[in-house]
């Protein structure tokens, strides 16, 4: 069992005019000193929960051996654009990268992105082929129904039939050819350290796109923050998260995949502390033995390899964060089997 | 004159192969030792889809220099403007500048690839007036406060960016880094950015005569006059002998150079099409040659007064084409910093080297 953190709000306010420590510069300052602790106590990975790959970047280089998770949203951004970011992080933190994609997203989202709402799954599904064909072929095309790269296809509308479009060789392609240059199409670069690719997470709370993700063979990120828990020791995996879980292992056993091909990690607002709880927002929050129960509980709900610890992080809290990492780390992680 | 080093691409020639995970690592340690040397600026450059790895993202790089670094002030030289939506391009921008607590600036550019805006899914029709409208919203952007901006390529209601910019509602210094056009010196002008007039392969009346049209254009606009400023990118090399400096042009430059331009086709032949051979004495060389600043100390000197004279703010030297041998490139450096570098010091008013 794997301990990774999950850094949700890096906090702040913007610009560095409130001069109390709690300007953005100092909140990544924090997220910073968390992720120099976390790869003290020997945690797997830092995730960030927005796409931000300078951000991670800097986790990166403030680090050594511990993983630096993105989670990036293929559904809503320019899918070349987050493949070339994640192979450049992928360099910067010498094939360190753990490429997660968020498939869902708000409706406030998609409107900021002029998506129909009836979209987001075809389109997600699409832009993750197409980031992982991009990384793993010297030159490429996809010709999808909302991507089509490159831009330059021959759009053909038959009568009564919606629009097909055929891919033409673009015309920057043409001179190159007559030269003799050796190039057929466009190649991503630069190509990820990690080969064949980097390992993808989608995470979702959604059956269908966790059924995708298992055929695909890419891990799976649910959370498990879902139900509230009445108390610290009875918590159990939200009924979504153990369902979204048994419709995974079903897809990849279904269609020949092996368990160890793949991983599922659960997000989970973990607050371990010495007795004096003040992290009521906590979904599991106690002493080591009490966190212990409540991860072994989700464990066997859910067939989870890796726990990924939402940390209560901000300008006020930070030493308890970092008292809860190392109860994490000192007490709880080393009882974790599997 | 502020000096700053650039521009790195990150990339493995065919004339230099190496591991690409090496590039990105070298070019963190060459801007630490950028730093400690007293530059005032380092620079990193972009480009996508091409064959030797070339740098496509910029601010990811960036963030790992800013957690290593306290003074230099970081450049993207430059950043495509166009190839993305600008406010998600602003917030990279806001946490990179709050990473390095406001130490970032942004030159941008149109970007000349045709295969750069089809692989990303972009016409590359009416360039100019995109990048009016794109350094607009930036601009709205990253002063932090909620913006509408109608426009006709980009549209925002009630947008907020957050993080802001580190010093907001102030921006990060902008620049336009141009091509060879008139027009686009003038588009500097008007926006009231800094111009940055590219070195390689321009002659130095070419630059003076671009110069000229951005601070006419400054001037119509109402901007204060003292405010315009533009700096020059060229290629140095730099040895303690001519012998060795000339070594340096033959044997780690140009060869990239070679390849370099008939990779991105820049040179036509007759016929249109791209020159993939570039043999010793072609005209290309001639060119490119008279732009690059080449030889002793002393001779470099006199090669970047002659843009000092024409109010020149920051210079920017680039060694990394020395064929990308790190050893060539840190010695350069050295070499620069010790014995360039304080001959223009010594003639600023406060002799400063604040970044």
């Amino acid at each position: 069992m794997k301990l990774g953190i999950f850094v949700e709000e890096t906090g702040g306010a913007g610009g560095n005019a409130t001069g109390k420590g709690n300007s953005t510069a100092d909140s990544y300052d924090r997220l910073l000193e968390l992720a120099a602790v976390a790869e003290e106590l020997g945690f797997a990975s830092l995730w960030l929960a927005a796409q931000d790959f300078a951000l991670a970047s800097a986790v990166a280089e403030q680090s050594e051996y511990l993983r630096v998770g993105v989670l990036s949203n293929p559904a809503l951004e320019h899918p070349v654009k987050i493949a070339e970011d994640a192979a450049v992080l992928d360099l910067l933190s010498n094939g360190r990268l753990l490429f997660g994609a968020r498939a869902d997203a708000s409706p406030e989202e998609l409107a900021a992105a002029s998506i129909a709402p009836g979209q987001r799954q075809a389109r997600f599904e699409e832009a993750m082929d197409l980031i992982v064909k991009a990384w793993t072929h010297d030159g490429f095309a996809y010709l999808g129904e909302y991507n089509r790269v490159p831009l330059l296809t021959k759009v053909v509308a038959e009568q009564g039939q919606a629009f097909v479009p055929e891919p033409v060789e673009p015309p920057f392609l043409l001179p190159w050819k007559r030269a003799g240059l050796p190039f057929d199409y466009l190649s991503l670069q630069p190509k990820p350290v990690q080969q064949p690719r980097p390992p993808v997470f989608v995470a979702t709370g959604d059956e269908d796109t966790a059924r995708w993700a298992a055929r695909r063979g890419h891990s799976l990120i649910l959370d498990a923050d879902e139900a509230p828990a009445s108390d610290a020791a009875s918590v159990s995996a939200s009924v979504s998260a153990s369902s979204l879980a048994t419709a995974y292992w079903h897809e990849l056993d279904r269609v020949g995949r092996g368990r160890e091909e793949v991983t599922l990690a659960l997000t989970l607002t973990v607050a371990a502390h010495d007795g004096n709880d003040t992290s009521a927002s906590a979904t599991l929050s106690g002493d080591p033995e009490q966190v212990l129960e409540g991860i072994k509980t989700l464990v066997r709900n859910t067939g989870a390899f890796q726990l990924l610890c939402r940390v209560v992080a901000g300008y006020d809290r930070q030493a308890e964060a970092i008292r809860s990492l190392q109860l994490l780390a000192s007490d709880v992680r080393p009882r974790l089997e599997m | 004159m502020k000096f700053w080093l650039g521009l790195y691409g990150m990339q493995s020639p065919r004339s230099y192969p190496r591991s690409l995970a090496w590039t990105y690592s070298e070019v963190v340690d060459h801007a630490v030792e950028a730093e400690r040397l007293g530059f005032d600026g380092f620079g990193i450059t972009e480009h996508h889809f091409w064959y030797d790895g070339y740098c496509p993202s910029l601010f990811p790089v960036l963030a790992a220099i800013a957690r290593r670094t306290d003074r230099i002030q970081l450049l993207t030289g430059a950043l495509l403007l166009l190839l993305r939506d600008p406010l998600r391009t602003a917030h990279e921008i806001a946490v990179v500048d709050n990473l390095s607590r406001g130490r970032l600036t942004l030159a941008m550019g149109y970007g000349y690839r045709p295969e750069e805006y089809e692989g990303l899914g972009l016409e590359m029709k009416a360039r100019g007036a995109r990048f009016s409208e794109a350094v607009k919203v930036l601009r709205l952007a990253l002063a932090g406060s909620p913006f509408s901006f109608a426009g006709k390529y980009y549209n925002y209601e009630n947008a907020t960016l957050s993080p802001a910019a580190f010093n907001s509602p102030a921006c990060p210094p902008m620049w336009l880094a141009g091509g060879s056009q008139e027009a686009t010196a003038r588009r500097a002008g008007r926006l009231g950015l800094a111009y940055w007039a590219p070195g390689p392969a321009l002659p130095l009346e070419t630059v003076a005569h671009l110069i000229e049209c951005y601070r006419e254009a400054w001037k119509e606009a109402g901007h204060p006059a003292e405010q315009a400023s533009f700096g020059v990118a060229t290629d140095v090399a730099l040895a303690e002998t001519e012998e060795e400096a000339e070594a340096i042009v033959n044997q780690d430059v140009l060869p990239v150079y070679a390849e370099q331009l008939a990779g991105f086709g820049f040179i036509k032949d007759e016929q249109g099409l791209p020159v993939r051979e570039f043999p010793e004495g072609h005209p290309v060389f001639k060119a490119l040659r008279s732009s690059f600043c080449v030889g002793t100390p002393a001779q470099v000197i006199e090669a970047i007064e002659r843009y000092r004279a024409l109010g020149c703010d920051v210079f920017m030297p680039r060694m990394v084409e020395a064929n990308f041998r790190s050893d060539r490139i840190l010695g350069e450096m050295k070499l620069f910093a010790e014995s360039v570098m304080p001959h223009f010091r010594g003639q600023e008013s406060n002799g400063g080297t604040a970044g």
